[in-house]
C-alpha cells in the first residue's frame, strides 16, 4: 500500500476519536451548564451572567422574576445567592472543560486519546 | 415527597435483562443518590435466585416489585457489533409505571441506560408532571439517526425518547400514563393516524403520541429532559478502566470501527451483550 495513503488512513481514524471524545467533552459541558432552579431551568451562558451579575449590582437581590432557558418567569429569592450558584457551576463546568480540552489536544495517538 | 427510580426488566431467552437492571440501577443509585426499584416479572425474579444474583438484587433495589409474566412477545434485530440475531422482548407494561411506581416523583429509566453522572438530579423540581427526552444523541454525529430516530413516521409527529421519562403522581401523569395504556391497546388504530409501521410495540412511539395529545396536539418542547446520548448496538462497548467506558464505534462510511471513551456521561447503550459482557466491570465501577 502506498504508504501516504496508509498515512492518512491513520490519521482518519485519530480525526474520528478526537471529534467523537470532543462531541462528547461538549455534551459533558451542555448538561453541566443546565441549572434547575425554583422550578425552572436554566441555561446558563454569557447571557444569564451578565444579566443576573447587571441585577445584582443595581440592587435588585430579593425577589426578582428571570426568565428561564424556555421563557417562563420563575421569581428568584435571593437573586445574589442565585448569582453565586449559576457562577459556581460555570467557572467548575468550563474549567473541566478546558482542562480535558487541552488534555485531548495533546494527545497523538488513538490510545492516548483514549485514556486522556 | 419522596423520590425515586424505577427500572422494568423482563428477561427473554436471549437477554438477560434482569442483570442489565442491577448494573443499571447501581450506577444510578450511586450517581443521583437516590433509591432504585426494580419492576419485574415473576419468571425473571425465579432467573435472578438460579444464577445467584438475587442477594446482590436485594442488596442495589430499594423495592423489587413483581408483575404478572407477559405472554406476548415483541421481536427484533439486534446487533452486536457485526453480529446480528432476532432477539424476542418483553416492553408491554412500561404504561405501569405511574401505578407501581412506589415515589412520588419517578425517573424511570431503561436498563440498558447508564447513569454516570449527576446531571438529571437538575430536572427533579422542574414545573412539570412528565419529563420525556426530547432526542437521541449519537455519540458519533446525526449522520448515523435516520428520520425514524427523530419523527414517529416519514409523515408524523416529534419522536420522543422513552429511554428516561420523570413523573410526579398527579392528574396530569395519571391521565398521561392510562392513555399510553389505551394507545397499547388499540396501537394498529393509531398506527393508522400517525401513520407508522406496526411491525413491533415501541414504547417511544406511544409516550410520543400520549406527549402530542395531551400538550394539546402540539409539539411543545418546553420542558424536557436532556437529549439521551447513545451508542447503537452496531458498537461495542470494548471495555471498562476505572470510570472510563471505551467504545469501538462503527463508522458505516468505512465498514470499521474506531475507538472512543467516555466518562461521568449518562450514556444508553443499545449493544445489550456488551453490557452484559462487562457487567462486573461496571458493577466495580458502581461500588468504587
Amino acid at each position: 500500500m502506498d504508504p501516504r495513503f496508509q498515512r492518512a488512513l491513520d490519521f482518519a481514524n485519530y480525526q474520528n476519536t478526537f471529534s467523537t471524545q470532543k462531541r462528547v467533552l461538549k455534551e459533558k459541558l451542555s448538561s453541566k451548564l443546565i441549572f434547575g432552579h425554583s422550578g425552572g431551568l436554566f441555561k446558563i451562558d454569557n447571557s444569564l451572567l451578565t444579566f443576573v451579575q447587571m441585577l445584582v449590582e443595581n440592587g435588585k437581590i430579593e425577589n426578582v422574576p428571570i426568565l428561564d432557558k424556555e421563557g417562563n418567569p420563575v421569581m428568584i429569592e435571593n437573586l445574589s445567592d442565585f448569582r453565586d450558584a449559576i457562577f459556581t457551576r460555570y467557572f467548575d463546568a468550563t474549567n473541566e472543560f478546558v482542562s480535558a480540552y487541552n488534555d485531548l489536544k495533546s494527545k497523538r495517538s488513538v490510545e492516548k486519546l483514549i485514556s486522556a | 415527597m419522596n423520590k425515586g427510580i424505577i427500572i422494568f426488566a423482563q428477561n427473554s431467552p436471549k437477554v438477560d435483562y434482569a442483570l442489565m437492571a442491577i448494573v443499571s440501577g447501581s450506577l444510578a443509585k450511586k450517581n443521583l443518590g437516590l433509591p432504585v426499584s426494580l419492576i419485574t416479572d415473576t419468571q425473571t425474579l425465579k432467573w435472578l435466585g438460579t444464577s445467584g444474583k438475587k442477594q446482590l438484587a436485594e442488596d442495589v433495589f430499594d423495592q423489587i416489585i413483581t408483575i404478572d409474566k407477559e405472554e406476548i412477545f415483541n421481536e427484533r434485530r439486534l446487533f452486536d457489533g457485526d453480529e446480528s440475531e432476532i432477539i424476542p422482548f418483553k416492553n408491554f407494561n412500561r404504561s405501569m409505571a405511574y401505578d407501581l411506581s412506589p415515589y412520588d416523583k419517578t425517573l424511570l429509566i431503561d436498563s440498558d441506560y447508564l447513569v454516570l453522572s449527576d446531571k438529571l438530579n437538575q430536572y427533579w423540581d422542574v414545573d412539570e408532571d412528565v419529563l420525556i427526552s426530547q432526542n437521541c444523541l449519537d455519540i458519533y454525529d446525526d449522520s448515523r439517526l435516520g428520520y425514524l430516530d427523530k419523527y414517529v413516521s416519514d409523515t408524523g409527529i416529534h419522536m420522543y425518547w422513552a429511554t428516561t421519562v420523570m413523573f410526579t403522581k398527579s392528574d396530569k401523569a395519571k391521565i398521561f400514563f392510562d392513555y399510553i395504556d389505551s394507545i397499547k391497546e388499540n396501537y394498529a388504530s393509531y398506527s393508522d393516524i400517525y401513520r407508522f409501521h406496526i411491525k413491533q410495540y415501541r414504547n417511544d412511539i406511544s409516550f410520543s403520541i400520549a406527549k402530542h395529545v395531551i400538550d394539546g396536539y402540539i409539539t411543545d418542547q418546553e420542558y424536557v429532559l436532556p437529549p439521551v446520548l447513545t451508542v447503537t448496538d452496531r458498537d461495542i462497548l470494548h471495555d471498562v478502566i476505572d470510570d472510563k467506558l471505551v467504545f469501538l464505534i462503527s463508522d458505516r462510511s468505512t465498514a470499521d470501527f474506531f475507538a472512543c471513551s467516555l466518562s461521568n456521561t449518562d450514556i444508553h447503550i443499545m449493544n445489550k451483550q456488551s453490557i452484559i459482557r462487562h457487567a462486573d466491570k461496571l458493577l466495580e465501577m458502581a461500588n468504587g
